[in-house]
């Protein structure tokens, strides 16, 4: 009885222990929630004052302290965190320096860096930026306990603050970013590199750590870096010249895919041979277009597009005609720039590509190189033998709505009108009717639903019956009528007559 | 005298059996909400620096194919696209595949989206049959459609795969709503983890009682039924603990279907996905680790604890019981068709304690349960068992629930925190209670019935009807 009785009391102080537990959690949802309430509801309230007037003091020159003097009175948490939130969200490249004046007279800046650093480096560190005095070594003992600060509790709370020093102007960023490289977490040193766009001497760092990623040795992602040289202010192009020739293929892939990157940027003047470095351009045009690598020559091409000149055309020319179906993938996209409407035979070539991504680029190239490129897609659709060819180009007209034009040149002059009209036959006869049914239903023109009914006469596709059958059945419909006028016995009006439709 | 001492000796066997699975699973579970607090909150800490905002802006994000496969989902189909179209994601494109429906959903695609059917290429990279026609949107140039004959969710997937044209895709359920930067918090964790990510689940949440406009979550409110209640507890239970818990043991057994993320390739590698099993989700997270094992290929499969999607659940237990049974099939098929997996060190903490702890704890566990639940009252009501032994089994299975269950909406409250008034976080905390007291019994047989399903060899799809939300979806729409 006495093990029973035993087992009796710890069941009941487990039960105990089990109900205090949950009666601690319901506890202290409760109490956070109220907390957190009230936090809240005086971060709002101080945000609310703050904003409006630091959007004054930003913007006019005012000594750091008469500033604070105008923010008035901060207290508590919830103010500080309102007061610190706002200020950084409200930095722009203008404000920059008078942001970060604020944030260093408020003490904000020495509290992440010590967050960041630790208290004497994050010391050390302030004092650098303002007396220019030369920092020891790293002597932090804080990076000899790589693996506890490894662990994400402690990562997390410096990457926050890394972040927020990377925001500020670049004489205190630049220190605070120089010295967040060596952090022993990959967490801290991912938003380290999210904040080196601005940084002048970002490149000569990232190029390396991309090295490191590919290797697997840093624990960022290869992305995370690629972005970052994307975004990266370029103002030694030479290092981005040394590793187009590194001897890892991988590496001088991604740096080769993050200068397309660069290039592919919205700009207002397209750019020219002129834009890039010799050294550079000499290294795409004579050695990267020919690199052993595929996946190196065929990012290439997507570089050199840019280059626009004689020596880009015959370099795209002859890696559309590579032996790997990728090269000749981005060789053909590259061509889709109005300066290379010369090559729109070679473009045309590869619509006959064994493989079908080719085909599909090619068509795209040609639809996007304008009048030129879409007649000669036009004669190819029309004159081709190539079954591949011809699906690939019906494929792309019915995606963009090219379609939809050739329906609607099928009344515009003589020419365009017949090729509108072959085009329409040979899609109807390639069994790809559907868009031009659809189109004998919707299209506002009863002239152009009448020139598609008799081209869809020829066919007896289920789709279109049941479009030919709808409008039979709907006698007011503007094609039913017209179709009634013109043949009374045509296959409109004789199952409008039937009672025909579904 | 022999029958009842032979009774007596059942009994006592079977009454220990009890106390050792539910002592042994509530180890587990509690070794899972340590790892999951800290996972989780550490997570939401990280989000809490928007990094996934610039994303949107940047010029390495990868582009997403969003899938949607639909049966008879006329309802909702229309918000549910809207709010994919809206989804805050640079490069996307929306596959809704109609899997045969015999009700208006394609009609209502068409008409709000102008529709205009084409004849596309169709190229087969994993095997389905052909789409009966295709559609893309006049309007919305992302949008395509295809309908195709019924044959299953699986086969919607896979048409849906072979349609798509970005490196990766996300399945979203018909009857699923996305939070607006949903995408971009799912595809942060993709894009800065330094190995392929092959499979990225997102928290589901219950959209019974919530308010939709314009195809987003505009009111959240707590449902009205106490079966919808319980199955919130659940979810947050679930995502919290569970998925997050498994994620970071590296561990993933179970990916959500209604909100997953997917490697393209490595999908079309593992041959896309199977009708093997009645849960093509669970069968494809299975598939992709043993194929990506055995070819030598570095990967991660992962649960992302800040992106989340809005469903609808059971509003009734008859809907709900085939919703578990059909879960519970799938787990234990997925889990016969990957045996070789059981054990396995090849397979790291997926072969040597993810399946089997599904395999004995939730797979043959249910049954254990169930049983457990109904004899070990009836021993003791006849003297078999003594009072100790009862309360601790009360413990056990009860008292601890309520425990992890609270635990599960502190960590909502903690991180989440998408139920914004007091009297939510109020009402989920008793529900936290109440579930434990019927409502996980209930489901336990259930879950019981889906093993029972399994070993008499059945392979029925049970299909769940969508009535709760789906009256307010309409009204707002």
């Amino acid at each position: 009885m006495t093990g029973i009785q035993d087992l009796l009391v710890i069941v009941l102080w487990l039960s105990i222990a089990v109900v205090c537990l949950d009666l601690a959690f319901v506890l202290f949802v409760l109490v956070r929630r109220a907390v957190r309430h009230r936090y809240f509801l005086r971060k709002d309230a101080a945000r609310a004052r703050f904003v409006p007037a630091l959007k004054v003091i930003l913007s006019t020159k005012i000594a750091p302290n008469i500033a604070i003097e105008r923010l008035g009175p901060i207290r508590g948490r919830a103010e500080r965190d309102a007061l610190s939130g706002s200020l950084v969200a409200a930095i722009t490249v203008e404000n920059c320096t008078r942001a970060t004046d604020l944030l260093v007279h408020l003490g904000f800046v020495e509290e992440w860096a010590e967050e960041a650093f630790g208290r004497n480096r994050a010391l050390a560190l302030i004092r650098h930026v303002h007396t220019d005095e030369p920092l020891d070594e790293r002597s932090s003992w804080r990076w000899r306990l790589a693996a506890l600060y490894n662990l994400r509790c402690f990562a997390v709370a410096r990457a926050a603050a890394v972040q927020k020093l990377g925001r500020l102007a670049p004489e205190y960023a630049d220190a605070f970013i120089e010295e967040a490289k060596h952090d022993p977490s990959p967490e801290v040193r991912h938003v380290n590199i999210n904040n080196m766009g601005r940084s002048s001497s970002a490149l000569e760092y990232l190029l390396p750590e991309l090295a490191s990623a590919i290797e697997e040795r840093n624990g960022i992602a290869v992305r995370t870096i690629k972005a970052a040289i994307v975004r990266a202010e370029i103002s030694n192009p030479d290092v981005l010249v040394g590793f187009l020739q590194h001897h890892s293929e991988r590496v001088r892939f991604l740096v080769v895919d993050s200068i397309r990157e660069v290039c592919s940027k919205p700009r207002e003047v397209p750019l020219s041979a002129a834009d890039f470095p010799p050294a550079m351009y000499r290294v795409f045009l004579q050695t990267l277009a020919k690199d052993a690598c595929t996946d190196v020559r065929a990012r290439s091409a997507a570089v050199i597009r840019h280059f626009r000149d004689p020596a880009a055309s015959s370099v795209l020319c002859r890696l559309m005609r590579d032996e790997n179906e990728f090269v000749r993938l981005h060789a053909v996209r590259a061509c889709a720039d109005g300066y290379y409407s010369a090559l729109v035979p070679e473009i045309c070539e590869r619509l006959s590509d064994q493989r079908w991504r080719v085909r599909e680029a090619a068509v795209k190239t040609l639809m996007h190189l304008g009048t030129r490129g879409i007649r000669a897609l036009a004669d190819a659709f029309l004159t081709t033998k190539d079954r591949y060819a011809t699906e690939q180009i019906a494929d792309e007209l019915q995606r963009t709505g090219a379609l939809l034009d050739v329906i609607n040149s099928l009344d515009s002059g003589y020419e365009p009108s017949r090729i509108a009209t072959e085009v329409c036959r040979k899609m109807i006869a390639m069994g790809k009717s559907s868009f031009l049914a659809e189109m004998l239903g919707k299209h506002q023109s009863v002239a152009k639903r009448e020139r598609l009914m008799d081209l869809l006469s020829t066919t007896h596709a289920p789709y279109t019956t049941a479009v030919l059958d709808w409008i039979a059945s709907h006698p007011t419909d503007p094609l039913a009528i017209a179709a009634r006028s013109r043949e009374p016995g045509g296959r409109i009006a004789f199952a409008a007559e039937a009672g025909g439709g579904k | 005298m022999i029958a009842p001492d032979l009774l007596y000796r059942v009994f006592h066997v079977a009454n220990v059996t009890f106390l050792l699975y539910f002592l042994i699973a509530n180890l587990f579970y509690t070794l899972l909400m340590v790892i999951s607090l800290y996972a989780v909150s550490m997570q939401t800490k990280s989000a809490g620096r928007r990094e996934f905002e610039g994303l949107s802006s940047s010029p390495v994000t990868p582009p997403i194919a969003i899938i949607v496969p639909a049966y008879n989902e006329e309802q909702v189909i229309v918000q549910t696209v809207l709010s994919l179209l809206d989804a805050d994601y640079p490069a996307k494109e929306i596959i809704v595949v109609d899997d045969g429906s015999t009700d208006e959903t394609l009609e209502r695609l068409a008409s709000r989206f102008t529709l205009v059917r084409m004849d596309l290429i169709y190229r087969e990279h994993v095997p389905t049959s052909l789409p009966v026609a295709m559609y893309r949107s006049a309007e919305c140039p992302e949008l395509t459609v295809i309908a195709s004959e019924h044959r299953g969710k699986p086969h919607a997937l896979n048409t849906g795969i072979n349609i798509a044209r970005s490196p990766y895709f996300c399945t979203v359920d018909a009857d699923s709503v996305l939070e607006r930067d949903a995408l971009l918090r799912l595809m942060a964790g993709v894009v800065a983890s330094p190995e392929n990510t092959v499979v990225s689940g997102g928290v589901i949440r219950i959209a019974n009682g919530c308010t939709m406009k314009d195809g987003h979550i505009s009111a959240i409110d707590l449902p009205k039924t106490w079966v919808e209640r319980c199955q919130t507890v659940e979810y947050i239970r679930t995502f919290m603990f569970g998925r997050a818990g498994w994620s970071a043991l590296g561990a993933t057994v179970v990916a959500a279907g209604a909100f997953c993320l997917f490697h393209r390739e490595s999908v079309m590698l593992a041959g896309g996905f199977s009708s093997d099993t009645v849960t093509e989700d669970i069968d494809m997270v299975a598939s992709l680790r043993r194929t990506l094992t055995e070819k030598g290929w570095k990967h991660r499969i992962a649960f992302t604890s800040d992106p989340v999607c809005w469903t609808e659940a059971p509003g009734s237990l008859k809907m709900l019981a085939r919703q578990r049974r059909r879960w519970q099939l799938g787990l234990m098929q997925t889990i016969s068709k990957h045996r070789g997996m059981l054990l396995n060190p090849r397979y790291g903490s997926l072969g040597l304690v993810g399946l089997p702890f599904h395999f004995v704890i939730e797979g043959i566990g249910s049954v254990v349960e169930a049983i457990g639940t109904f004899m070990v009252p009836i021993a003791f009501a006849l003297g078999l068992l003594p009072l100790p032994m009862f309360l601790l089994f009360l413990l056990l299975a009860v008292g601890y629930g309520t425990l992890l269950s609270l635990a599960s909406v502190l960590l909502e409250e903690i991180t989440l925190r998408r139920y914004p008034k007091l009297k939510h976080v109020l009402v989920l905390m008793i529900f936290a209670v109440i579930e434990n007291l019927g409502y996980r019994q209930l489901v336990a047989l259930f879950r019981a019935q889906g093993v029972l399903r399994y070993l008499l060899g059945q392979k029925k799809w049970e299909r769940v009807e969508h009535t709760g939300v789906r009256g307010e979806l309409a009204q707002e729409a």
